[in-house]
């Protein structure tokens, strides 16, 4: 063997993890190539330091009482069959949200050349960001969703006058069915907050209704 | 070792009927290693601690599934792999790149103090920074069989990657790592 071995075949060499075969030509080729030598060398170096380190580190004082506060307690079937019936209620609110962003887009289509709106329709809208405390990475997530809302919101409110009556109808009353399943899947969250299926529910939530707002302000020409 | 499993099967069955004070005694047995697993795996102290969190949370929850048939360690590692897998799809835009910044080095190096001192904890703490300033896949490739000890095989069930892959990340976190330490 006269050229140089290979880093990964050094390191199946340093493993153990060669063929015998392999492993024989491999050695017979080091004591005549000191580049191959010395980097087996630092390979086995770096296994050296690694099998030093710490295979426990002390995690801080205060993690098992974060933990003890989520715990909830479990019967296997009752658990479930809660975790599913919640899921599936706040899923139907999801569908409700689905429903009512494809019936917007149909009415601003129909009432687009229509009468002027009033001007107070959309910005009466109920607060959207319900009080109950979310762990740091779903706030951080709801936080992102709330400033694409807030903009989205500014922008419609700009627009609000090419938009009719009853298109302004459709809006409130979708995002306040958007914004009751937010809240819902919020509270469940915050319940919850180590389960997946909600967290997808709630994020979710959020995209239908900012794909909602996304709508109506594309099609409501500007002022 | 053998008492170690039968404590723990006895700690699991009380804590998957509801004892909370049994998977008590099964988290300070086991939090240290699945703390120093998180804390190699994120390099971030902080996130360390809510994906330890995490784990702990969903273990108690997963609990009336676990049927023991890999031990409790490795059940544990393999939430939290899953766990920091979630968490780096879901931020993979707003993580920022870990470098080897002194901050981040020294949450590394505070927590290597903290914990059973090697024989050469300066040697260690470089080491814990270099690990550290890895991208997030080879790292993970790296703490998972080089400090960890699974097999590539046993990666790549817990992560879905192909062994291969997996291969391939080990080698260049030792590449890396080497370069970085001087080796």
């Amino acid at each position: 063997m006269t050229d140089h071995l290979s880093f990964e075949l050094l390191c199946d060499l340093a493993d153990a993890a060669l063929a015998p075969a392999v492993e024989s030509a491999a050695r017979a080729h080091l004591p005549s190539c000191e580049d191959c030598a010395s980097r087996l060398s630092a390979i086995s170096a770096l296994a050296a330091r690694t099998a030093a380190l710490p295979g426990e580190m002390g995690p801080p004082d205060d993690l098992w009482g974060d933990i003890r506060r989520e715990l909830k307690p479990h019967t296997a079937v009752g658990r479930v069959g809660a975790s599913t019936l919640r899921i599936r209620h706040l899923a139907a609110a999801a569908v409700v949200i689905a429903a009512g962003s494809s019936a917007l887009t149909a009415l601003i289509l129909r009432d687009l050349r229509s009468q002027p709106a009033t001007q107070s329709a959309v910005a009466a809208l109920p607060p959207q960001v319900p009080p109950a405390e979310l762990p740091a990475r779903l706030a951080s997530a709801e936080h992102g969703y709330t400033q694409s809302v807030a903009t989205l919101q500014r922008t419609l409110d700009e627009r609000r006058d090419s938009l009719a009556p009853s298109t302004i109808a459709t809006v409130e009353r979708s995002l306040r069915v958007a914004d009751s399943a937010i809240a819902e899947a919020r509270d469940a969250l915050a319940r919850d907050p180590a389960n997946r299926a909600l967290a997808a529910l709630f994020a979710s939530n959020y995209e239908r209704k900012i794909d909602l707002l996304r709508r109506a302000t594309e099609l409501a020409p500007r002022t | 070792m053998d008492a170690n499993v039968s404590r723990d099967a006895s700690l699991v069955t009380r804590a998957r009927r509801g004892d909370a004070d049994a998977f008590e005694e099964l988290y300070r047995a086991h939090a240290g290693r699945v703390y120093a697993l998180c804390l190699r795996l994120t390099a971030d102290s902080g996130t360390a601690r809510e994906l330890t969190q995490d784990v702990f949370v969903r273990a108690w929850e997963a609990l009336p599934e676990f049927r023991g048939e890999s031990n409790i360690t490795t059940w544990l590692h393999r939430i939290a792999v899953n766990a920091m897998r979630m968490r780096l799809r879901s931020e993979r835009r707003r993580r920022a790149r870990v470098t080897l910044a002194d901050d981040d080095a020294d949450d590394a190096a505070t927590a290597a103090e903290g914990a059973t001192a090697p024989r050469d904890v300066a040697t260690a703490i470089d080491l814990e920074r270099a690990v550290a300033a890895l991208p997030p896949g080879v790292r993970r490739a790296f703490v998972l069989h080089d400090v960890e000890g699974y097999s590539h095989e046993e990666i790549a069930r817990m992560t879905g990657l192909a062994a291969g892959t997996l291969r391939a990340q080990l080698h260049r976190a030792r590449q890396l790592l080497i370069r970085t330490l001087r080796l």
